[in-house]
């Protein structure tokens, strides 16, 4: 028996001509995403969107047949309110750990991050508004959730707080993505430190030729205190005790990764080299699936870091991940990266002699957790399908509140039902900061 | 299939018990999160998730031990001194612990996996 249903999350409405309506879906498959729907049908909604859950045994005659057909994988424009099944912790970090277990499964067929990153990127804008989007791309323009600053500005405002960044600083950033970033961060020095500013020494250090041609473009207005090179962090032999500061923006990802087993029959790792990674950065993997995936790139990045930074020098770096999971796969468009295990790198670092510290990226910028913004669901359904069946164009790669909203698309605010905007902080995945760490290190 | 209350296998009962006829599930991932302890048993289906059970802080002080402890005594030693109880108790409580993990899957008989 079906108990209460509701309107499945982030479905939404708007007319079309003066009799009819348009039902957009979220979802990013390729089935049909948008239902016509006739004046009685959208009552028949508004009415469920009016009680937020109605039960199913109250509905009666045509209004039940069209609800069950609503209800089915094909429409979904229903679902039925699962009281109690909302995941707890522990179901949560069970079906982490299966994911964790199944990366490492699936590790063979992936790409060579690496290489992929090397030579596969043609076009630095369509890299991060289409490929893979960064938290630091969705907040690239002022945002009321950062307190009206972008993100490289705020970035520059926490640094300059913290004290990292000083007169005759030499500053390394590795993996810049288009370069935005670097010029906000810049930009911000500037406008607050002027004389701090004259004295930096700015690097962008990338693998890809092309993304690096971008960060030069959008840099010159800084002229002689930025650098550009292109290369391979891993093998590039940076200079001891050369940089002030270090700073990796959402790079660690596509660092290389390792898949172990715990092959024998106790479950002990054998694995000679898994055996001397844990020896040489003061890790314990009992905790460990019986195969799994080690950011063994970021690890080893963070001896590149101790290697390049200058005693009391500081790195921050920022990337999606968890303080307790091992590297889970996240297929990203046309390739996959594995998430960050933030335990991992703290305990790493602290072997390796640095005073560190890990923070959510929302506590680190100082994000506005409680701000309303547009559901990510919804966002699927008015970009993805809904916005092209009406033949309007929109900037999908944007974290919209209800007055930026209404401000850039006004017909839509208006005419559009079901708009639903939700806390920051209660969104999760690969592009919300609520997913992501910041590690802070200090080279004592 | 697997008995867990095949006492044959293991008496620990026995205050001279040997500790070397079971051992832990390899498919079952201890991980602490949290500040809470769990033990999560892991396979090729999500449906493999069937018991997850939540560990105290004693319950995860015996887990880290059983590998290294060979006798029940030298646990309860260990008991003793970590959580300034008494033989008896602690005792008790190791076994009723052990039992629980047989019961669960979390602990094999070492026959049984061979």
């Amino acid at each position: 028996m079906k108990q209460k249903i509701r309107i499945a999350r982030g479905v939404v409405w708007h007319p079309v001509g003066h009799t009819h309506w348009v039902a957009a879906l979220p979802g990013r498959d390729k089935r049909e995403k948008c239902l016509l729907l006739d004046q009685s049908k959208v009552d028949f909604l508004e009415r469920i969107s009016a009680s937020q859950e109605l039960p199913f045994d109250t509905l009666k005659g045509p209004e039940k047949d069209i609800a069950s057909k609503w209800l089915t994988p094909e429409f979904r424009l229903l679902e039925e309110v699962n009281e109690g099944l909302s995941p707890k912790f522990h179901e949560r970090l069970a079906f982490a750990i299966f994911e964790e277990y199944q990366s490492a499964g699936r590790f063979e067929n992936e790409h060579n991050l690496a290489l992929y990153h090397q030579d596969e990127i043609n076009d630095p804008f369509r890299q991060f508004e289409q490929v893979e989007t960064t938290v630091s791309h969705l907040y690239r323009d002022p945002h009321p959730a950062l307190d009206g600053k972008n993100y490289g500005t705020a970035f520059a405002d926490i640094l300059l707080e913290a004290g990292a960044v000083r007169a005759g600083h030499k500053i390394l950033e590795v993996g810049c993505g288009t370069g935005i970033f670097g010029r906000e961060f810049l930009r911000e020095v500037k406008n607050r430190m002027p004389s701090i500013y004259k004295s930096l020494s700015y690097t962008f250090f990338d693998a890809s030729p092309v993304l690096s041609k971008s960060q030069e473009k959008l840099n010159k207005e800084h002229g002689n205190i930025v650098t550009f090179v292109t290369g391979d962090v891993q093998t590039h032999a940076f200079l001891e005790d050369a940089f002030d500061l270090v700073i990796a923006n959402e790079m660690i990802a596509d660092l290389p990764v390792e898949k172990f087993m715990k092959t024998d029959t106790n479950g002990d790792l054998q694995a000679v080299e898994a055996l001397e990674l844990a020896s040489r950065f003061g890790l314990d993997f009992s905790d460990a699936p019986p195969r799994f995936v080690l950011n063994t790139g970021a690890l080893k990045f963070l001896e590149k870091i101790q290697h390049t930074l200058k005693p009391k020098g500081s790195a921050y770096i920022t990337e999606y991940g968890s303080l307790y999971s091992y590297a889970k796969a996240r297929t990203i468009t046309d390739h996959t990266e594995f998430t960050i295990h933030f335990g991992h790198l703290l305990t790493a670092s602290q072997g390796l002699g640095f005073e560190a510290s890990v923070q959510t990226l929302i506590e680190f910028l100082h994000f506005a957790g409680d701000l309303k913004v547009l559901d990510d669901q919804t966002h699927h359904a008015l970009f993805g399908h809904l916005m092209p069946f009406l033949g309007m164009e929109g900037d999908a790669v944007r974290i919209y509140t209800q007055d930026m909203f209404s401000d850039i698309y006004p017909e839509l605010a208006e005419k559009t039902r079901n708009l639903v905007f939700v806390r920051l902080d209660s969104l999760g995945g690969i592009i919300y900061p609520s997913d992501f760490y910041s590690l802070r290190l200090e080279k004592k | 299939m697997v008995c867990f209350f095949d006492f044959n296998l293991i008496d620990i009962t026995a205050s001279d018990c040997k500790m070397k006829g079971f051992k832990k599930n390899p498919k079952v991932v201890a991980r602490e999160a949290e500040g809470e302890y769990f033990l999560i048993p892991v396979g090729e289906n999500p449906k493999d998730i069937k018991k997850i059970l939540r560990l105290n802080q004693l319950g995860w002080f015996i887990w880290k031990r059983i590998d290294e402890t060979k006798e029940l005594d030298q646990l309860v030693s260990l008991i003793c001194k970590a959580f300034d109880v008494g033989s008896e108790t602690a005792h008790r409580d190791a076994q009723q612990f052990l039992r629980r993990l047989m019961k669960s899957g979390a602990l094999i008989s070492v026959k049984e996996s061979q």
